[in-house]
């Protein structure tokens, strides 16, 4: 355990060195959510009907709090480095160092997050506050309650896209099937609250990883519910699991067919 | 025990092949067809501890993909291994703690930290207390005269300090055996020369078993007592370096310079590799032939200079390789 927290440790001293580079993101991330904020003011066109059970500032709050764990989790440490580094052939000296490649690099994702998140969460609540205004539900329960499931919202993000990279050890280029899951997750996660949709797909989204990424979380803040709070941080908890299973498979199989390039 | 066993050791890569052009492509795509390559064939020898051994042979002999099964990077398609008593491939992390391993063309070092930072990392993933590590970062920046860059960021490194900081990266757990895949390569003479001296003194102080491949003739007889030659995934030779060197082709190079000049013709056993105005150069097959057959043939009293050497050992190894193709 002591090793993986040093790895976080230089991670984070690592990331540091780069910090400013999250900058230039900032603004990208700003005129998306300028250009989202302004379409569902005009769609809900200044009245104050609910859509599906939301107001228009609920509406946007979602909106920003789920944009917060999609980009606040976009460290290249789970997609290219993953890549990079099984393409390369330098997985090699991964794997005769004395620590599991997986966990070390669960541990670099979290460092690596951890500056960029904190940027994102205060450029995202600024925005938050001047154009929907703050609210009145949320108090310093909800503040206590949103910690750990944001926390593991980001955790998940990391391990599914690690586990994504690790398909690079069959396929060519595994950067498709990364931009097919951001797709996935701004569709049916951050632009539409799952009340928006079908009851099909309603179901279907309640049961993916997607309510433990992005609905749950975002929801819990907007509606301060402490049940709301348990069956998410159950179904994340769950999801854990799976994912956990899954990479650990995935990866003693490609360890094993492992063909390491070059040299 | 001994440091390295190997047993019948074979790995055979299944790669996907592809005909030429788009069709090709399509074609592999829906019926893909493999073709297998016996990289390692069969291979056997000991290693005893202590030692340092020249793992050498062409391009495509199968040196990387033996140390890479050495070291559990890669699991063997058939045979045993026992690395200091350890199944490479069942227990890697035990094994991790006990080797080191450098591949000259592979980068472990964080680039965006420095050389001091990437060390302590490295310490910390071995367990080695803090105290421990500093004093051996210490030790290391002495030998290899650190100070220079050990505060500037990897990425900012000459390839040569670069491959330093790695080899020292790969030592800070001070490991029983160290594997090195061509640790010289693109690297200035001076380097060079830094690294086997530092390699000499790591084998006699430390007692570490040194595993290295080269393609530099100076790295293997410079460093080695012993050397296995492997070609096609064969071993070709296990010998000592002097053998090598000094009975395996039994032959001599004689070159003079002459005050007149003399006409010669190939005799049994001298070969004529020069002959250019009053120099010549002589080769000279110790099995028929001895060495003042050759001084008289070159006529004594003629003789202004001359130099009596042994085959260049780049000489020998190429004429091995050759010989050895199939
Ligand atoms: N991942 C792989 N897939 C298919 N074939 C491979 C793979 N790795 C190596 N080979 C083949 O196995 C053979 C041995 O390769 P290896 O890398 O061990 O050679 P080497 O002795 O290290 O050569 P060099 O001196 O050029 O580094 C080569 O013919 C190579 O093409
Ligand atoms: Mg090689």
């Amino acid at each position: 355990m002591k090793k993986y927290l040093n790895v976080a440790k230089t991670t984070f001293n690592d990331s540091i060195q780069y910090a400013t580079s999250i900058i230039f993101r900032i603004g990208g991330f700003t005129i998306t959510m300028l250009i989202l904020i302004s379409l569902w003011n005009f769609i809900y066109s200044g009245n104050d009907n609910l859509i599906n059970g939301y107001s228009l500032k609920e509406m946007i709050w979602y909106l920003l709090l789920a944009e917060i764990i999609t980009f606040g989790s976009g460290s290249k440490v789970a997609t290219n480095e993953v890549k990079n580094c099984i393409k390369s052939g330098n997985i090699a000296y991964q794997v005769t160092k004395p620590y599991s490649y997986p966990i070390y690099v669960i541990f670099k994702f979290i460092a690596d997050t951890f500056i960029r998140f904190i940027i994102f969460l205060l450029v995202a609540t600024t925005l938050g506050l001047i154009f929907a205004g703050p609210l009145e539900t949320f108090n310093i329960q909800t503040l206590i309650i949103s910690i750990p499931v944001f926390f593991l919202a980001v955790l998940i993000t990391g391990m599914t896209r690690i586990l994504i990279s690790l398909s690079s050890f069959w396929v060519e280029d595994s950067t498709p099937f990364q931009n097919v899951y951001s797709k996935i997750i701004l569709i049916f996660g951050v632009f539409f609250p799952m009340e928006m949709f079908p009851s099909i797909i309603r179901t279907i989204v309640r049961f993916s990883p997607i309510y433990g990424v992005s609905y749950g979380p975002a929801k819990l803040v907007i509606s301060s519910s402490f049940t709301l709070f348990k069956e998410v941080i159950l179904s994340q908890i769950i999801i854990i699991i799976v994912i956990s299973i899954l990479i650990s498979i995935v990866y003693r199989k490609g360890a094993r067919k492992l063909n390491v390039n070059g040299g | 025990m001994k440091a390295i066993e190997v047993k019948k050791l074979s790995k055979t890569f299944k790669s996907k092949t592809k005909e030429k052009g788009l069709k090709g492509s399509i074609k592999a795509i829906f019926k893909p067809k493999y073709q297998e390559k016996k990289a390692v064939n069969k291979i056997s020898f000991e290693v005893e501890k202590g030692e340092i051994l020249a793992f050498i042979g062409p391009n495509g002999a199968g040196k990387s993909t033996t140390i890479k099964m050495l070291t559990g990077i890669l699991f063997p398609t058939s045979g045993e291994i026992s690395v200091l008593g350890i199944n490479p491939h069942k227990e890697r992390k035990k094994l991790a703690y006990k080797i080191g391993t450098v591949f000259g063309q592979k980068e472990q070092l964080w680039i965006h930290l420095t050389p001091y930072d990437n060390f302590k990392f490295f310490g910390a993933i071995y367990d080695i207390p803090e105290k421990i590590v500093e004093r051996r970062i210490e030790e290391y920046k002495q030998i290899f005269e650190l100070d220079e860059f050990i505060n500037t960021p990897v990425r900012g490194l000459s390839l040569g300090q670069r491959m330093i900081c790695e080899i020292v990266a790969s030592l800070i757990h001070e490991p029983d055996i160290l594997f090195l895949d061509e640790p010289t390569i693109g690297l200035d003479p001076v380097i060079k020369e830094k690294i086997r001296v530092f390699i000499k003194r790591l084998n006699k102080e430390k007692k570490t078993t040194i595993f290295l491949t080269s393609h530099d003739v100076g790295d293997i007889e410079k460093l080695c007592k012993r050397v296995i030659i492997v070609n096609n995934g064969h071993i070709v030779l296990d010998d000592s370096m002097e053998n090598l060197k000094y009975h395996y082709l039994n032959k001599k190079i004689v070159e003079a310079k002459m005050n007149t000049k003399i006409n010669l013709d190939d005799v049994d056993g001298i070969s004529i590799l020069k002959d250019k105005d009053y120099n010549l150069k002589l080769e000279v097959d110790l099995t028929k032939k001895s060495i003042s057959d050759a001084i008289k043939l070159l006529d004594p009293d003629k003789i202004i200079d001359i130099n009596i050497s042994n085959t260049p050992l780049e000489t020998i190894i190429s004429n091995i390789y050759k010989e050895t193709k199939e």
